[in-house]
Order: C-alpha cells, then structure tokens, then sequence
C-alpha cells in the first residue's frame, strides 16, 4: 500500500512537472521576439515602471515581442557568458557596469554602440558623465547608461539636535561630534556594513576624498600607494576609526543590519545608495533624515563634501544575438530612451541618463527629491567600478574589511594593498 | 527438501565462495559488468570529459569563458607554488579538516549509536538532527547572520548572562573568524553524520548486543568494542565524505566572509571559487582544482589503508 | 552467587542507565541547538526587518501571512516547487535504479573489477561542479534541451552516483553471506536476488540514500541556474529572486520563501522513515 502510494505520487509529480514545462516552453510565431534580462522583478520599485514600458511599446508596436526574464543580479554575468559561448544569449541586457562585464565588449559579449548611438538620433541626449562612465579607453561605448546612482551620507537630523551639533563639514568637526555622540552614550555615530561591499564603498570614499582623479587612477588603478596623497587617504580612514568616528563592531555590521538600525532611528549617519530612497523602512524616518555628503580633511584637494554617483547602476547591452535583431532593437531603443519613459524612473530613485527629463520634485519621494540638490553642494570623486583591475576586487574587499577592525595600522592596510595589486602582475 | 551441491547447475552458483574456482571468476564478471555498466556509462558521459577538460584548461591562461584561451603549460603550477595564498589555504583548509573531521566524527559515532538503541523519542531526535542538512543556502546565510553579527543572538545571550566580556565580532575578528565558520560545519556535521551511522548500525542485528550485556558490558563498552569494530569500513566512508566536503567546500565563505577579515578563512575551496567566479582566472582555478584532486586522491588512499588496518 | 549475579546486573544496568541518560542529555542539548535556528527562520517569515534583527527570537505579534503571498505573486514559488518536486522525483528514482544494481555488484560480487569501478566512482567527489558547467552546458545546448527540467532530470543522477554508489555498497557489505547462498539454493538469479531480498533488507540505507538525494537536488542552484531559464525555474532559484537586488534584503520575504521550500523536505524525510522503518522492522522480525 505504501509503495503504490509512493510510486503514484512520484508519477503524478513527473508528470505535473512535464505539463507545466510543456505548457511554459511554447514560444510565440510570427512576430519579432526580442529577449531581455534583467534584475527588476516585481519586488523591485523600478520593475513596474519597466512593466510599463514594455506594455506601451508592445501596444506601439503590435509586431514585436519583448519576453523579459527576471534574475538575480549577480546571477547575470555568468548566465549570460556562459549562453554566449553557445550563442544562446539573450538580445538584451540589463547589468550594472562592474567586474567581469568590463570585459564583454572586447570579448564579443556585447557590440559597442557608438554608430548606433548616432544612427538612432541618441547623439548628445545623454549626459556627458553617463557616457564617460561607459567609454573604454579606447573609445568604444560600452553600452546604453541607464540608472544613474546616487550614494549619499545620510544623516539623521534629530538625533544631531538632540546633541546640540551641525553637520561637520570637515572631519576635525567629525570627529569632535564623534565624541559628544559617545559621551551622551549613542555610541559612535557613522555606520558602515564593515562586512561586505556596502562598506568598502566608504571606505573608497574615504581615501579617495584626499586624492585628486589622476592619484585615484595610479592608486586603485594601477597599485601605486607610494604616492603621498594616498598614503594620507589610508592614514584618514585609520584616524577616523581610532577616533571611535564608526559604530563599535562595524567590521562585523552587514548592510541589511546597519540599514535596520539607522531605520529604527538609533544611528546618526549612514552611507546608504539611493537604491534605498524607496525603501519602506524609510518613510517613517524620511522627515528627520537630511542628505548629504562626507567631510573633507585638511589637506583634500577637493573644494565640497564628497560622495559617489555615477551611472554605472544599470546599462543596456546590445548581444551578438541582439545585433541580429537590430531593427527590433533599434525601435526598442528608442522608444526607451524618449524622456517621459524615462522620467516613469525618477520616482524609484533612479537618475536619468538623459540631459531632458523634466522632473516635477513635488511629485518625488521626498529623499529623491533631495537627491537631485546633491550636484550642487558636493563633489563626485571617481567612481572606482571601471578601474580596479579584475582579479584585486575580491582582495580589497577582505582588505577592507581587515581595515574597518581596530588595531589594523595604516602600515598594514598599504602593505596588504601593494601585495594584492603585485599579485596580479 | 534438501538441495545436494552437484544437482545445482553451473548459473546458480555464482555467488559462492571461492571454492568454486576460475569457472566462476568469468561468469561472475559478466554479471558484475552487466549491473555496474548502466551506472558507469551515465557517470562517466557526465563527468569523464568535463574532468579532463579540468586537467586541460589548468594548463591555460583563460581569463573568462569568452576571452581566449592562451596555452601556457605548467605556468599556472609554477605560480601555485609561489603563491602565498597558496600556503595560506592550505593552512587554514588544514586546520580546518582537523577540527571539522575530529569535532564531529567521534560525536556523530555515539550520537548514532545512542539512535540505534531505538530508546523512546529517537525519531522525533532523529528528525531534528538530520534539519541542518536539509537548510538550504538561503536559510543558512540568514541563520548565521543573525548568529553571528555583533548585535546577533552569541553576543545577545552572552550580555544577558553578564559574559559580555566574551562578545566578540566573530565574523570580522581575525582570531575567531575561521572558528565560527568551522563550527557551522561541526553544528551541522554531527547531526547529519549521526543519522548516517544510525542507518548503518540499525541493520545490526540485536542479539549482539544483548549477548554482550549478558557478559557483563555497559553501552558504552558495546558501543566501542562491539560496534566500532564492526563499523570500521563505514567509518571511513563516512570519514571521506566529511574530508571532501571540507576540502572543496566554499559555502560559507562565501556567504559571510568572503575569504577575510584578511585572509583568515580564506580556505582552498574558497580561492578556486573566487579565481574561477570573482577574479576571473579560470585557468589558475583549474590548476587549483587539480591540486585539490590529487590531495583528495592521497587522503582517500590513506583511510582506506588506515581502516583496512584497523578491521584486520 | 546470586547477589553477586544481581550487583553486577544492576551496576551494568546503572552504568548502561548513565549512558542513556548521557545520551539523552547531550541529545537534548544539541537538539535545542539546532531547533532554534530553524524556529528563527520560521518566525521570521511572519515579521519585519527591523523586529527580524533587533529581536530575532520573539514570538511574532501575528500571524501575517501577508509575507508569503508576495513570495507567491513575486516569484511564483509554487510552480517553482512543482517544478523542482517533478525534477527531484524523477532524478531520485534514476539514480536508484542505476546505484542500486551497481552497488550490489561492488559489495557482494568477488571480483577484481570491484576496487576499480569504486576508486572509479570516489573521483567523482573530488571534481569541482564548476569545472564542468561549461561542457555540460554546451552538452545540453547541442542536445536541444536547454531550459527544459528533462536535462536537470538526466544530469543529477550523474552527479549523485557516487554518494549513493558508495553509501548503498557500505551499507551492503554489512548483511551476512548466507543471504545469497540460502537464495541460490531456492534456485533464484541475480535480478531476483536483489529485487527481493537486498532491496527490503537495505530499506534504511535506501531511505538515507533518497533523502540525501532530494536534499542534494532540491537545494542544488548553479547547474539550475544556468541550465533553465525563468519560465522553468527551480525552487532554489525562486527563492534567490525574492531578494529584489544585492543591496536591500527582505528578510521575512525570505524567510517565507525558504519555509515554504523546507515544508516538502520535512515531509519527505518524515513520510519516509516512518514507512521504510516500519516495513524494515517486520523485515527483520521475519527472520
């Protein structure tokens, strides 16, 4: 009796299992179908707006069809070179600009999309830093930018006040302000997630804010840390930290805790992507949270308080198998890229590409609305997604990390970094 | 009714002993080709060449799956031997094995032998002792995640019962680092193991313990001098299992400290992941792999030796 | 002599009773241990993130399902689940029927070939799943069977054939001689051999076999990931997609999720040793 049971449940789910299959691999005839992958599933405050999109422009244009498939950001790459190899990529991509897709143009992954950006009526639309964020070094265009990032401090107005203090705008006054946080017992007031990328992102932030462009290239770039401004970026971050600047155990914090707890309106500043401007934790605190930048140390060859922001976030890749479609993708293309389709962006925290989009702020988050003061009153140091070497990323993160725990000496930390970026050589 | 040998014919005394001589030792492979061969064609299609190609691409400079592949030789071996993160996962995947094998086997072994005496409750214990093998990796980085972190459950307790002195970061702490991910694996590792050794002892059969206990022995004596000794050939199954595992595994590495702080959990397992996924050096992760196969190879051979050694 | 029979009776029974008790008392111990960290997960699935990480261990205010009907609508878990329940089933009965025979032969057949073919088979431990996603891709491609659950079907015994290869031929090696001689006599052949006599005799390392076969499969991600696309996807990679993006982490979602994934496992385990015990004991009981 308990075997028949057995075997019949077994049949019955290896038949369920083939029926749904078949039901879900029927493909579509006809028309023109155009794949895209991409992260921004339902969950995600930007896959509505793209669901969106996608609907108009199937309605605009009844002979193509667009079958998006969701996955897991990091997931991306590897589904995608892995397909390639076979040539079963999809047509289009949606990735953020980072690590091994660096590499996809010069692989044949994607085309480069310099001619299509001045065939499809794209040239001088887009903003000159979202295009530079996509230029090799040999000139090619990597792919269409798409969300721009912006990665701000945030700093908790009300606990500032309750300690009777201003945002510092030079680190001596962050570090004063560091003192009265911990004597009035809140502990130390920046947390960073110590333990993964989130915080070695400050921590770039940090030693790049005594750097100019040109230092942060021979430093990150290239592995030079003899040179005296980078040395004095190490020797900040490592004062910072003695100074008690950072929540005790911040090596060991991870994003989704720090961002727990700065919600819960216990953390004076965070450094918080914009990503999270959305984020529901946020709404009941948005009233008290100011945006803004971190301070500079004596000596920073900047004029304002920096912070990243970039384009880097998300860009669209054209595939051989893409390239084979072009017409379809060329009114794709365009039509995604006409300013009120992206404008359906903005609210999700997104910022656009495009040199037009007008953006009503009354109808914004209010922290999105924030966001868009930021170029005004901060500086943007170089973003350092496209110029670590691949194969020293994985190094500087655990390098981080060992920095943000007390007890690591500036010595160290350069050590460390001048061995990890040797051992690619 | 009584069978004599000579009205027996030839088919049917395959399985005997060797009194049955050379006749037999042909027929008897025909039958044993004819059972493993379904099983052996299925594993070898699937991993025979991907294995080669492994022993192939170590001898490349193949930087990702879409770049070409450069020939290189033995190049890729020759950095291994230079590389001092080569010695440093060599060092923590050793400490790691010793504490991952020591801290679980000899638990799991008496744990399962308590299971196999069948005392009231051993279902419901058995249950919950084979639950860490079921979680999978989403649940297990959440877990311990919320173990570990500095505001996490360790140091919550500890600070509730005054032993704050004891909190530590555990997963950022360059001392504690490995140890917390080591006993994830020993957590896991005696429950799973556990009820591996409770389906191989419950085939034996009962009496053996009973006559023991009428001569006089306590459980304990039994479960040492009686099914130890019986169950030397599983051990060292098992005692393999655990060792590969550990050997190649990356898991929690990769979900909680990615290698560091520095390069405390930085474990092989973990460098062939991080060159083959992270550093985009699919090459050098090849070679990697193929020191792990001849480690595995060794270590496999000797507790094979060890535990012929000790049931003889 | 008789007082002397019952001291040292009723010192072995006290010593055999502080074993027990020894047993019992680590046994709980460790259990504690492991329960909560799955209650964790378990009462997460009803919170936020905020009540998640400042008090993981507190019973939830109520019970809001509300978590795992966005899992459901967000990533289809339940298709997901059938998908991954269709797969694994079928994975699970290939791989018996081909280790099953298999280790039979390796235990209790004499001969030479037997070492070969398990040295054979333990190589497949030590081959690292990475350095065979490409060729097996490339493999699936070319068969045409890319995105379908048939290739997941075909490909997992492969990687299972080891582990139950050698845990089925460990268990094997145990029962006693007689067995075939006694069955050779009855006039029997290898196949009914092992059909009626191995395969009932070996119920709980069968039962370890399948479930560490489920296991293995249902949790497997890589091979899934690259090998189905989204319309065929697996529980696993359902449940990595409630993560709407590496930077913002919905704990309880998750949890939700991986409940909902764990349910099938437990039953399966628990479904299946109370069944094969069952039947294993009246097994033995007929000797």
């Amino acid at each position: 009796m308990n075997k028949k049971i057995f075997y019949i449940t077994i049949a019955l789910l290896v038949i369920a299992s083939m029926v749904l299959t078949a039901c879900g691999s029927a493909k579509p005839k006809g028309p023109v179908t155009l794949t895209i992958w991409h992260n921004w599933g339902p969950d995600d405050t930007k896959g509505v707006p793209l669901q969106s999109v996608f609907q108009d422009f199937m309605a605009a244009n009844p002979n193509i069809i667009i079958k998006d498939e969701v996955y897991v950001d990091a997931d991306i790459p590897l589904k995608v070179e892995t397909a390639s190899t076979s040539n079963q990529e999809p047509d289009l991509v949606f990735t953020v600009l980072f690590d091994g897709v660096l590499n996809w143009t010069d692989s044949g992954v994607s085309l480069p999309v310099n001619d299509l950006i001045t065939q499809w009526g794209l040239d001088g639309k887009f903003t000159d830093v979202a295009l530079a964020n996509f230029t090799q070094a040999d000139g090619k265009i990597r792919a269409f930018p798409l969300e721009g990032f912006t990665w701000p401090i945030w700093y908790n107005m009300k606990l500032f006040n309750q300690a009777g203090l201003d945002i510092p705008t030079t680190t001596d006054q962050l570090i004063a302000d560091a003192q009265v946080f911990r004597d009035k017992g809140m502990g130390g007031p920046v947390i960073a997630s110590g333990i993964d990328g989130m915080g070695a992102a400050l921590f770039n932030l940090i030693v790049s804010s005594m750097m100019t462009d040109a230092e942060t290239l021979q430093s990150f770039g290239n592995g030079d840390w003899t040179i005296p401004a980078a040395i004095a970026g190490i020797k900040l971050f490592v004062q910072l930290r003695d100074a008690g600047v950072f929540v005790d155990g911040v090596e060991g914090v991870d994003y989704a805790s720090g961002g727990t707890r700065y919600f819960a309106g216990s953390v004076p500043m965070a450094h918080f992507g914009s990503w999270s401007y959305t984020d529901p934790a946020v709404s009941a605190l948005a009233p008290d949270i100011k945006l803004g930048c971190f301070p500079l140390a004596a000596g920073s060859p900047w004029k304002h308080p920096v912070y990243y922001s970039g384009f880097t976030a998300k860009g669209i890749f054209i595939t051989p198998n893409g390239g084979a479609k072009i017409d379809a993708v060329k009114r794709f293309i365009q039509f995604m890229y006409q300013p009120d389709m992206i404008a359906r962006f903005v609210p999700a925290g997104m910022a656009p590409p495009l040199k037009s989009v007008n953006i009503d702020k009354s109808t914004l988050p209010p922290l999105v609305a924030a966001a868009l003061d930021l170029p005004s009153i901060c500086d943007v140091p170089m973003p350092l997604d496209t110029i670590v070497p691949a194969g020293v990323g994985t190094d500087l993160g655990r390098i981080t990390q060992e920095a943000f725990a007390p007890g690591t000496t500036a010595e160290k930390i350069l050590a460390d970094l001048t061995a990890a970026y040797a051992a690619i050589k | 009714m009584i069978h004599s040998e000579k009205k027996i014919p030839i088919e049917r005394r395959i399985f005997s002993n060797a009194e049955y001589g050379q006749r037999n030792a042909r027929r008897r492979r025909v039958t044993f080709t004819f059972l493993v061969a379904p099983a052996l064609v299925w594993f070898l299609s699937f991993m025979l060449w991907p294995l080669l190609n492994m022993f192939y691409i170590s001898t490349t400079g193949w930087d990702s799956l879409n770049m070409p592949k450069k020939f290189i030789f033995l190049d890729n071996f020759v950095r291994m031997f230079h590389d001092p993160k080569v010695a440093i996962s060599l060092h923590n995947t050793g400490i790691y094995l010793l504490a991952g094998i020591l801290g679980v086997m000899p638990f799991a072994f008496m744990l399962g032998f308590f299971l196999s005496l069948r005392k009231p409750g051993y279902r419901i214990l058995r249950t919950i002792f084979f639950s860490p093998a079921m979680l999978s990796i989403a649940a297990l980085a959440m877990i311990f995640l919320g173990v570990y972190r500095p505001d996490g459950m360790i140091n919550t307790l500890l600070n509730s019962v005054g032993l704050s002195g004891l909190a530590r970061v555990w997963l950022a702490n360059q001392a504690t680092a490995l140890g917390a991910l080591i006993a994830i694996d020993i957590w896991g590792g005696i429950g799973f193991n556990s009820v591996l050794f409770f389906a191989a002892l419950a085939n034996l059969p009962k009496e053996l313990y009973e006559a023991a206990m009428l001569d006089g022995a306590g459980y304990w004596t039994i479960m040492w001098k009686i099914a130890f000794p019986l169950m030397t050939d599983f051990i060292g199954l098992v005692t393999i299992l655990q060792f590969l595992g550990i050997l190649s595994g990356a898991a929690y590495q990769i979900l909680l400290t990615g290698g560091g702080p520095g390069t405390a959990t930085f474990t092989l397992g973990f460098y062939l992941y991080d060159q083959a996924f992270l550093s985009h050096r699919l090459g050098y992760s090849q070679a990697l792999g193929v020191m792990i196969f001849f480690i595995g190879i060794v270590v496999i051979v000797l507790i094979r030796r060890i535990t012929s050694r000790l049931s003889n | 002599m008789l007082n002397r029979l019952i001291r040292i009776t009723k010192r072995i029974q006290k010593g055999s009773d502080l074993f027990v008790m020894g047993g019992y008392i680590f046994s709980i111990i460790y259990a504690v241990l492991i329960i909560l960290p799955v209650y964790f997960v378990f009462v997460s699935a009803f919170k936020n993130n905020s009540q998640i990480i400042l008090t993981p261990l507190a019973l939830p205010a109520a019970l809001d399902f509300s978590k795992f009907i966005q899992a459901q609508t967000n990533v289809h878990l339940l298709r997901a689940g059938l998908i991954s329940a269709g797969i694994t089933s079928g994975a699970m009965v290939l791989t018996l029927l081909l280790a099953f025979p298999a280790a039979y032969a390796v235990a209790r057949i004499q001969t030479r070939l037997s070492t070969l073919v398990e040295s054979i088979f333990s190589l497949g431990f030590l081959i690292p799943g990475l350095a065979i996603l490409m060729p097996i891709y490339m493999m699936t491609a070319k068969a045409g069977l890319l995105y379908h659950p048939i290739a997941l079907v075909i490909l997992y015994p492969a990687f299972n054939l080891p582990l139950s290869m050698i845990l089925l031929s460990g268990f094997m090696r145990k029962l006693p001689r007689e067995l075939e001689e006694s069955a050779v006599m009855d006039g029997g052949n290898v196949l009914q051999i092992i059909i009626h006599i191995f395969f009932p005799l070996c119920a709980p390392g069968i039962l370890t076999v399948l479930v560490l076969n489920f296991i293995g499969i249902w949790n497997e991600y890589l091979f899934a990931l690259i090998l189905m696309d989204s319309d065929n996807r697996t529980i696993q990679l359902a449940l990595a997609l409630l993560r709407a993006n590496q930077r913002t982490v919905d704990f309880g979602l998750i949890a939700a999720g991986v409940v909902v994934s764990m349910i099938p496992v437990y039953i399966v385990f628990i479904f299946f040793q109370d069944r094969i015990m069952s039947g294993m004991l009246a097994g033995a009981l007929k000797e």
